[in-house]
């Protein structure tokens, strides 16, 4: 049997099912808006005839995750990765279960999602007029439309504008979330004993939040889910070894695809997909100097650039953007904030898991795991800012909102913690293992400019020492 | 038969051989162990918890008013709200503007009472009463109280209607609308 911390063992890398299908939601999302900025209506026929091409281009596009690699051994079969699986069907057969039903469906995905989404199934695409009607502003009307989206085309798909309708989304988001945060599990977490009790432990706590109407619905878990696939993207290797061809732009376009889907999944996705781009960009900038960085930061800048601008100008020209969503500081809030904000961590809906947030700036502090701890941080701090500049009920705010801002960093936060804690000593490579990652390194597309500015090669090495020997060793061990 | 059991057994070895390898390590990483195993036993009680809870109680409406932002869709008011506007439909017809007395307050139970019956109308465009013109504008007027006070009385514009025989405190306006 193959010890996990077995050399020669490479890494998993982000989940491809769940990246692609990510993807092909982005593609069919913008391929409605597409046909709707034509002229063209979202009627049966072009809500089918988008479903293939959004699939293939998603599958196509997905090729950045290092599971794609067809030289790739396989690794032998764990009898701790049946329960894995075991457990993560489980886990999507109750949420399934009672989505499919509605006992767990969200109030906003009646006030806010599914409202929307009536209203777009009936007017065959996305109804600004109504969205700008002055009273509409509980229906976040500057909000990115990819959720109420997907769920019109459910509904002009099947007819119907019931919640069963509408349902399958959430379940298919709910599987990709299980399979990301399984793949994340396996870059961060080597052994499998803790592996499949870490895993159970976020999937169990994530479940009993989920059965309660907090998830179903509405668009939280897409930003969770994001988060996930950034925090993974950030501590892969950037060469994932000669054993495991991967060509840069496929991995800027990788994570370009989770910036977009964040990007347009809710108001939240935005910083998560700008902080995403700049750390990429960051880590490619000290490893490789500041030309590939740009290179690559551009191509993985374009998708979510180009829906963030549709969204955007859409918004403008109609004036979406609502007063309560935007105003100064107010640092007299700040004793509510903390006050609701440590409330809310210990609130029962959570079973306590939250508390896990506060291993975040030790997080910061390891340097392997600086990079996606400083993602979530910024998001964590993106909430906290918002808690204080809205001109609104601050308490009751945090009360109905907090604990799914939480979901959004949970699950990221929780593996990249017991990862670091069940971290092994990192194992030394060969010589020639060594040299072999370096040299596929100068064949990496995004790496192959000479390195230039200050970062000296040295420093580069230290940088790079998981990628470079990254096939003998863990992105988080 | 036979082969399935010596799969079995021979899965149940990798499991334990897994297993030892780990009690073989640190005491630190011993104790980690423990606590992420009691970790999961507290989150999988939660989550078995909260399903069984969800199966029990689902149909009958878990929520108190007071807590409205916990109702979930199948809730017994929201249910009452959907067979309200599901019997009004076919007196309005679709594209109708239809004037509702909104709550004033994101905090009022009301909202949400509100919220529910744009949600169940969603072919006709749902103007709150505090916006200036929505009398003057509607198709319609829906008396809507669900604190106990009296309905409001619609403008003299609007005359009641009848929906299937009910009355559903609708009011349709007696001229079309501008």
């Amino acid at each position: 049997m193959s010890r996990p911390s077995d050399p020669l063992r490479p890494v998993h890398g982000l989940s491809r099912v769940s990246l692609a299908a990510v993807t092909a939601l982005v593609v069919y999302g913008l391929g409605l808006w597409v046909a709707q900025s034509g002229g063209l209506t979202w009627t049966r026929p072009l809500v089918s005839a988008l479903i293939l091409p959004a699939l293939v281009v998603g599958w196509r596009m997905s090729r950045g995750s290092a599971e794609d690699s067809g030289s790739s051994p396989r690794r032998p079969a764990n009898p701790w990765s049946t329960l894995e699986w075991a457990l993560c069907l489980g886990a999507f057969a109750l949420f399934a279960l009672a989505t499919q039903l509605g006992w767990n469906v969200m109030s906003d995905y009646v006030f806010h999602w599914g409202m929307k989404a009536k209203r777009f199934a009936l007017t065959g695409g996305i109804d600004y007029e109504f969205l700008a009607l002055p009273w509409q502003i509980h229906l976040h009307p500057d909000y990115p439309n990819l959720l109420p989206t997907l769920y019109a085309a459910s509904f002009v798909l099947v007819g119907s504008l019931d919640w069963w309708a509408a349902a399958p989304i959430s379940i298919l988001g709910w599987g990709l979330f299980l399979l990301a945060t399984r793949a994340l599990a396996h870059d961060c977490i080597p052994a499998p004993v803790p592996r499949l009790l870490a895993v159970g432990t976020l999937w169990a706590g994530s479940l009993a939040f989920a059965m309660q109407p907090m998830v179903a619905g509405g668009a939280d878990l897409l930003i969770a889910l994001t988060l996930v696939f950034g925090c993974h993207g950030l501590i892969l290797p950037l060469n994932p070894g000669p054993e495991r061809p991967s060509s840069g732009w496929r991995r800027d376009l990788a994570l370009g695809c989770v910036a977009a889907f964040g990007a347009v999944s809710k108001l939240e996705g935005v910083p998560v997909a700008a902080t995403l781009i700049a750390l990429y960009g960051l880590r490619l900038w000290l490893a490789a100097g500041p030309g590939p960085a740009l290179k690559s930061v551009l191509r993985g800048a374009a998708l979510p650039l180009l829906v963030i601008g549709y969204w955007l100008v859409h918004v403008r020209r109609h004036e979406l953007f609502v007063d309560s969503n935007t105003g100064g500081l107010d640092w007299q809030r700040l004793p509510t904030v903390i006050g609701g904000l440590v409330e809310q961590l210990v609130h029962p809906v959570w079973h306590g898991l939250p508390l896990v947030l506060l291993a975040l700036p030790v997080l910061a502090w390891t340097p392997r795991l600086r990079l996606p701890a400083l993602l979530l941080l910024v998001q964590a701090g993106f909430y906290v800012y918002v808690y204080l500049a809205g001109p609104v009920d601050t308490e009751l705010w945090i009360q109905t909102s907090a604990s799914r801002l939480f979901f959004h960093l949970i699950p990221a936060t929780a593996l990249l913690v017991i990862g670091g804690l069940v971290a092994e000593p990192a194992q030394q490579a060969p010589p020639q293992q060594a040299a072999d990652g370096t040299g596929t390194l100068a064949r990496d597309g995004a790496l192959q400019t000479p390195v230039s500015g200050n970062t000296s090669s040295t420093e580069r090495a230290a940088f790079e020492s998981p990628a470079s020997s990254a096939t003998t060793e863990r992105a988080c061990s | 038969m036979w082969a399935w059991a010596g799969g079995l057994r021979f899965w149940a070895d990798g499991l334990l051989e897994e297993f030892h390898s780990e009690l073989r390590q640190s005491v630190g990483r011993r104790l980690l162990l423990v606590g992420l195993g009691v970790a999961f036993l507290w989150t999988g009680f939660h989550a078995a918890h909260e399903a069984l809870w969800s199966w029990r109680y689902f149909k009958v409406d878990p929520f108190a008013l007071e807590a409205p932002v916990q109702w979930p869709a199948v809730g017994r008011h929201a249910r009452t709200l959907a067979q309200d506007a599901e019997h009004l439909q076919p007196c309005l017809g679709p594209d109708r503007r239809l004037a509702i007395q909104a709550p004033d307050s994101w905090a009022d139970q009301r909202f949400y009472l509100y919220m529910w019956l744009v949600y169940s109308l969603p072919e006709q465009v749902v103007l709150p009463l505090d916006e200036p013109d929505a009398a003057s504008s509607a198709d319609g007027f829906l008396s809507f109280r669900t604190d106990g006070s009296p309905a409001p009385d619609p403008p003299s514009s609007f005359g009641a209607a009848e929906c299937d025989g009910e009355r559903l405190g609708l009011a349709l306006k007696t001229e079309p609308a501008p």
